[in-house]
């Protein structure tokens, strides 16, 4: 027997508001949140609620409101009782991982219909709060052997590390940083994004458009900005990704499901890849990843029309692009998280959505995302379009 | 590229636990991190089989209380613990079934062809994280815990509360019990009989080959600390009802709160060949589902069948049943409504007696199975979890 093709037969994202409090999202439960594209891919693909076999969700934060299995709260509200659902967390790469979860599952012939993607509401849940120690116990009790030989940096530091190590210089980041603003006004002025975001409507009115777009900026602003991790350091709020509240899913089908359901697929996953790498530099995930992922679909860089490279930092994605003599014409053509924002466990989603309207509206084949991910991981994903 | 690939079957070539620790202050494992606690086993897993640790391509870690020092992405933690930075790690959490969910993705993995060899496994350690630690509010907001499931409406747009009912689970338990008149004594002789099956277990050796001893600094731990071999149906009748007055749901007829962790380390057939692995069960077939969330934890009876017809079996095609103790009032509704006979049904006693660590009991269910088949040679065995808020995953496993 071979191998189910796994297919997405739509994607869609809520725009990612500031992740601050009173930002567009900030008076939204992020249970609500996450299922603004869920009950929209149901609604607009004719389907029931009840035909989704399972709904894999990324969260980063899976405490508090995002607690209890969000996944399955989801589900209960945006779908139906009868519809099982599950939280994983890979951190910033947790949105990708569900869709690969997803599509593995239909490959393997477990599944027929899903909805993967993430949601992350950090104006509400602040990273890192899931490390905290829990109420009543906030002095470590043990003596933590685990902690020898752990060492890991703040992420800020190590993009401090890696803009060191492909002598990236302040002017560099602020110019990616300016570059990833105005590529994100024009496309949001041209409505490249239109197709792909689903306004939601909040307590404060509807939210129809990315909040982070900045653009009035310039480089020499950005260049006024304080370093933020280290006295003299190139990091700064600028050059880094925002702090955001978001939500991404795409429905996921196997070929006997479009046939049953009547859908049109739009791109196959073609490979994937998750790695994990030294956890000083802790962000270079995409180095690995990509050419890995690459070399299990027997592609190589050429054979790629658009790559999506989280923006964490713009150090990150600029090694990886210097690294792997990407061209920089095809990278984040719309922007990124530095200026789009990073909804933690949503953004892996967001990037396969984004990345799949733009192949389509480019009339394009085949795209590559990838993300780095905190403690030294990454994952990449190749889909083509069909 | 993949979708040229052969679909491939799972094997399981290896399954190991610890002993399960009362998830107490004093418990066996109260003074050890779950990082580490996971580390151990998975590291001492594959050292049992001489798997190279680089040939395992991701750590899948069911954890249901991913906070405090479960947070971070313990998957990813413990990867880094116990095979170096290189070893990627991912957490997922269906809450009671999130280890039988980490299982169920490894199978799914590997026979997609896009991973060979992957550990999939859990862990919980109820003394230091307590259950439903993850929906509180953050450190230092003690007095304001719940907070967010019943005020939550007016600090935000929250329509999730308006279609979820949050009903505690002995209530559930309570409501199950009621539905299919299950009394009092029938409940306490389920869970004597848990303890007295657990008990015999041990004492003939039975778990000896899953339970990996673990060094804490209370001693080293390889027994189960929660069975009570001088248990007695008098004494569990004398225990209050812990949820309504007039209840029959005692902590004597509940599953036990507990520490843990269990792994299985899953291969397809291109690692079975490269590393010459033996394989000692394949995966047959899972399936999960979404179930009533007021009765909450009668999924079971729903995805069994469902699993059975997506192998192909019926009952008695299989030899041995796993049903999680969550309440003896779940494992004795189920057995009714499908008719899964007594002899064939948590043959080593359950969490009742040996303890309930939320995100480890998938793969602890699925572990204990499979040595039991073993012991007892025979070929097919089902496993099944029901999942608070109403899920339910179920896996068949069969050995080759």
């Amino acid at each position: 027997m071979k191998n189910q093709n796994a297919y997405i037969v739509d994607a869609i994202r809520t725009p990612i508001g500031r992740g601050k409090e009173g930002c567009a999202f900030s008076d939204v439960h992020p249970v609500d949140l996450g299922g603004v594209p869920v009950k929209e891919l149901i609604k607009r693909n004719n389907l029931k609620p009840t035909d989704i076999e399972d709904l894999i969700y990324g969260c980063a934060s899976p405490i508090a409101e995002q607690g209890l299995n969000i996944a399955r709260t989801i589900a209960i509200t945006a779908l139906d009782v009868t519809v099982p659902g599950v939280q994983l967390n890979r951190m910033c790469g947790s949105g990708q991982q569900a869709v690969h979860f997803g599509v593995q599952a239909i490959m393997s012939g477990a599944h027929d219909l899903v909805i993967a993607g993430g949601v992350e509401s950090m104006s509400k849940i602040n990273i890192g709060s899931d490390g905290l120690p829990l109420p009543g116990k906030e002095k470590p009790t043990l003596p933590q052997s685990f902690l020898k030989n752990f060492k890991s940096n703040p992420m800020g530091i190590s993009g401090e590390l890696m803009a060191e190590k492909w002598k990236l210089t302040r002017r560099d980041l602020d110019e990616f940083s300016y570059q990833s603003h105005m590529k994100a006004t024009k496309a949001r002025e041209n409505g490249y994004f239109n197709k792909e975001i689903i306004s939601v409507q909040t307590l404060k009115g509807l939210v129809e458009k990315d909040e982070g777009i900045r653009p009035e900026t310039t480089v020499e602003k950005i260049g006024t900005l304080k370093s933020a991790f280290k006295e003299g350091g190139v990091i700064t709020a600028g050059n880094s990704s925002q702090i955001s509240d978001g939500a991404s899913a795409l429905l996921l089908a196997s070929e006997s499901a479009v046939k049953k359901y009547n859908l049109k697929p739009r791109a196959k996953f073609i490979d994937f890849a998750v790695v994990g790498t030294e956890v000083e530099l802790q962000l270079t995930g995409p180095i690995y990843a990509i050419p890995k992922v690459l070399k299990r679909a027997g592609l190589e860089i050429k054979d790629i029309d658009l790559f999506e490279i989280n923006e964490a930092f713009a150090s990150v994605v600029l090694a990886t692009q210097i690294e792997l003599k990407l061209n920089p014409e095809k990278i984040n053509v719309n922007g990124g998280a530095i200026a789009l924002g990073h909804p933690l466990g949503a953004s892996g989603a967001r990037l396969l959505t984004t990345l799949l309207y733009e192949l389509e509206r480019r009339n394009l084949k085949r795209g590559i995302s990838s993300l780095c991910i905190g403690f030294g991981q990454g994952i990449a994903a190749i889909i083509e379009r069909v | 590229m993949l979708n040229e690939k052969k679909l491939q079957d799972a094997y399981i070539i290896s399954g190991l636990r610890t002993a399960l620790g009362r998830g107490k202050k004093d418990g066996a494992f109260s003074q050890t991190h779950p990082v580490e606690l996971g580390s151990i086993l998975l590291k001492e897993l594959i050292r049992n089989v001489n798997v190279n640790p680089e040939y395992i391509e991701d750590v899948i870690v069911g954890c249901a209380t991913p906070c405090g020092e479960q947070g971070f992405n313990i998957g990813r933690q413990i990867a880094r613990k116990a095979f170096g930075d290189k070893t990627p790690g991912t957490q997922v959490n269906r809450l009671c079934g999130s280890s039988a969910e980490a299982f169920d993705i490894a199978c799914a993995k590997v026979m997609s062809g896009n991973y060979k060899l992957i550990l999939a496994g859990g862990v919980e350690s109820m003394s230091r994280v307590p259950m439903g630690s993850d929906m509180m509010p953050f450190a230092g907001d003690l007095k304001n815990i719940w907070k967010i499931l019943t005020l939550g409406p007016k600090v935000v747009n929250l329509t999730m509360l308006e279609g979820l009912e949050v009903i505690s689970m002995g209530i559930s338990g309570e409501l199950i019990a009621k539905k299919w008149k299950l009394s009092r004594k029938e409940l306490d002789e389920f869970s004597y009989n848990s303890h007295k099956k657990a008990a015999h277990a041990t004492s003939s050796g039975y778990f000896e080959k899953e339970i990996l001893p673990v060094k804490t600094p209370n001693g080293v731990v390889k027994r189960d600390e929660g069975i009570r071999a001088n248990v007695s149906i008098e004494k569990m009748l004398a225990l209050k009802p812990a949820f309504k007055f007039d209840g029959v749901i005692t902590a004597g007829n509940s599953s036990q709160i507990t520490d843990g962790a269990a792994g299985i380390l899953v291969a397809n057939e291109d690692a079975l060949k490269e590393y010459g692995l033996k394989p000692r069960a394949k995966f047959i077939a899972s399936h999960v589902i979404g179930s009533d969330p007021e009765l909450q934890l009668t999924g079971p009876i729903d995805v069994v069948p469902k699993v059975l017809r997506k192998a192909g079996f019926t009952i008695n095609d299989i030899d041995l049943f796993e049903v999680n103790e969550a309440f003896a009032s779940v494992v004795l509704a189920t057995q009714k409504e499908l008719n899964i006979p007594n002899e064939k049904l948590n043959v080593n006693g359950g969490a009742i007696a040996l303890g309930h660590p939320l995100g480890v009991s998938g793969a602890r269910l699925l572990v204990t199975l499979l040595n039991e088949l073993e012991r007892r040679n025979l070929k097919r065995g089902l496993s099944v979890l029901c999942i608070g808020g109403g899920q339910s995953i179920a896996t068949i496993i069969e050995r080759v």
